[in-house]
């Protein structure tokens, strides 16, 4: 589904911000990016996006060669991806059903099965009650549970969240992952950018963790950490 | 802030209505001041014959345009009809008729008009020839002048009125870019984000032009109201017969500098 093949990025101020990555993730796998801040998540992120290019490597999402695309594509790349901000980025004078029927009108669906459409995916979102507030009514796990809505009503085969819980509190922050992992579960390859450590920890899925620009880690059923695993075998033997 | 672009936009637009007006008339003028050169060949008095030979080279001059013979009875005639009342006076003068026939000879170009008289001034039977003097061709290039100014201006002005508009729409893809950038993200083309842009620029455009034809419509009226009782020798142009057409070339030129405008704009942000 993705696949980073020896990716690098150099930014024009001279930033090294990723170095040789390689990185695999197949249909329907759900995968934490994990790192501190100034790592290369966002990067990683920006790159599949095609909000940048790699300076070095090939990147490949579904049928999509990234840096053979050109930029009269961009747009209907994105429209197979769904994506979810840490700030949530709502259209602030559309409504909430607004919102979501614009991300449908932008691929020119019919106005018949949007109306069936964006009900269904605020129901999965638990926000079919507040289809007419704007966004500056609702809290911010609603206005995340929007913008999640706003992700998946094309039906993308990925979707890729930037530190979804960054601005929400612990509670909240546990309904959007419960709500990913649903989305999950329904057959959407899903990639959690993040540094809530307690939410990594607990879910056990996939983590990748990124260090200066290099994958230090690629566990399974892994934890949150940024150690590479040398590290910790040598602090094992120490004690 | 919309209404702040549009009154400059009227502003701009008024000017160029104005002096498209100004220009209308200068080009009507300079036609009848055209219309006015003429040269008057007099004949000597009892050589009213001679008026055939004349005629016929005036038929064969390739710098005359058109000419026209005035017997010395039509010319008392005419005399009698201005004196109106008066013409009593003219009584008797039917027998002895102190008149002389003349032509009256309009050239093909106001530039021959010396030359020309020059020519007539030699034919056999002709006594004098009377022609406007050269100040009348320096007025009509003065006007040509000042009609080219006209345009230079007119043109500028709409350079401006694009600008102002396109200079609008940077503005409020500037405020909008949160909006912009967000659209982009999930999809949404550049023509699809595009749209609402372009038409903010024609309404702009289109509302402007509206306003300052009312404006200019208002203005003339009544300038020419009142230049016609200072200037009463010269007509001016009638413009309420051209009213709704001229309506139409505001509109269609008004939404063409909007839409020109706001594409302008839009091709530069959204570049990237």
């Amino acid at each position: 589904m993705v696949k980073f093949i020896n990716v690098s990025k150099r930014y024009p101020n001279g930033v090294l911000a990723l170095t040789n990555i390689n990185l695999t993730i197949e249909k329907g796998e759900f995968v934490f990016l994990v790192g501190s801040s100034g790592a290369g998540k966002s990067t990683i992120v920006k790159l599949l996006l095609k909000e940048i290019d790699p300076t070095e490597g090939e990147i490949i999402v579904g049928e999509y060669k990234l840096t053979q695309l050109p930029k009269k594509e961009i747009p209907y790349y994105r429209r197979k991806i769904g994506i979810v901000f840490q700030d949530f980025r709502l259209l602030p004078n559309k409504t909430v059903y607004e919102n979501v029927e614009f991300a449908m009108q932008i691929t020119g669906a019919p106005a018949k099965i949007i109306r069936r459409q964006v009900p269904y995916v605020l129901s999965l979102v638990g926000l079919a009650h507040k289809a007419k507030c704007y966004p500056h009514e609702l809290s911010g796990g609603e206005q995340q549970r929007v913008a999640l809505a706003r992700a998946i009503v094309n039906k993308p085969n990925l979707l890729v969240a930037d530190e979804p819980t960054g601005n929400l509190d612990p509670d909240t922050s546990w309904e959007i992952m419960k709500l990913l992992e649903d989305i999950n579960r329904r057959g959407t390859t899903v990639l959690v950018a993040t540094h809530a450590k307690e939410i990594v920890d607990s879910m056990r899925k996939r983590v990748v963790a990124i260090d200066c620009g290099r994958i230090v880690k690629d566990q399974p059923k892994g934890v949150y950490s940024y150690e590479s695993s040398d590290n910790q075998v040598l602090l094992q033997r120490r004690v | 802030m919309a209404a702040a672009s549009i009154s400059i936009v009227v502003a701009a637009l008024t000017v160029v209505g104005i002096f498209i007006a100004i220009g209308i008339n200068l080009e009507y003028i300079s036609q009848q001041i055209e219309k006015t050169v003429d040269i008057r060949v007099i004949l000597q008095k009892g050589q009213e014959e001679k008026a055939v030979v004349i005629e016929e080279y005036l038929r064969k001059n390739a710098l005359v345009r058109e000419f026209k013979y005035i017997s010395p009875q039509m010319a008392l005639q005419d005399l009698k009809n201005k004196l109106g009342k008066n013409s009593f006076l003219l009584e008797g003068l039917e027998k002895d008729n102190p008149l002389r026939g003349y032509f009256v000879v309009k050239p093909v170009k106001i530039e021959y008009t010396k030359e020309l008289a020059e020519e007539l001034e030699s034919l056999d039977g002709v006594a004098q020839v009377y022609f406007p003097s050269e100040t009348v061709d320096k007025l009509r290039r003065i006007l040509k002048i000042i009609n080219l100014f006209c345009i230079l201006l007119i043109l500028g002005l709409y350079i401006v009125a694009i600008f102002i508009i396109a200079n609008t729409i940077k503005i409020t893809l500037f405020a909008r870019r949160r909006e912009i950038s967000i659209m982009r993200y999930i999809g949404a083309t550049n023509r699809f984000i595009s749209g609402p842009f372009v038409v903010e620029g024609f309404i702009i455009g289109i509302l402007g032009s509206i306003l300052a034809y009312a404006i200019v419509l208002l203005f003339y009226h009544y300038a020419i109201r009142y230049l016609s009782q200072t200037i009463t020798f010269i007509d001016f142009v009638n413009i309420s017969i051209y009213k709704y057409k001229i309506l139409g070339v505001f509109i269609l030129t008004g939404s063409m500098v909007g839409i020109l405008g706001s594409l302008i704009s839009l091709r530069r942000y959204l570049k990237a």
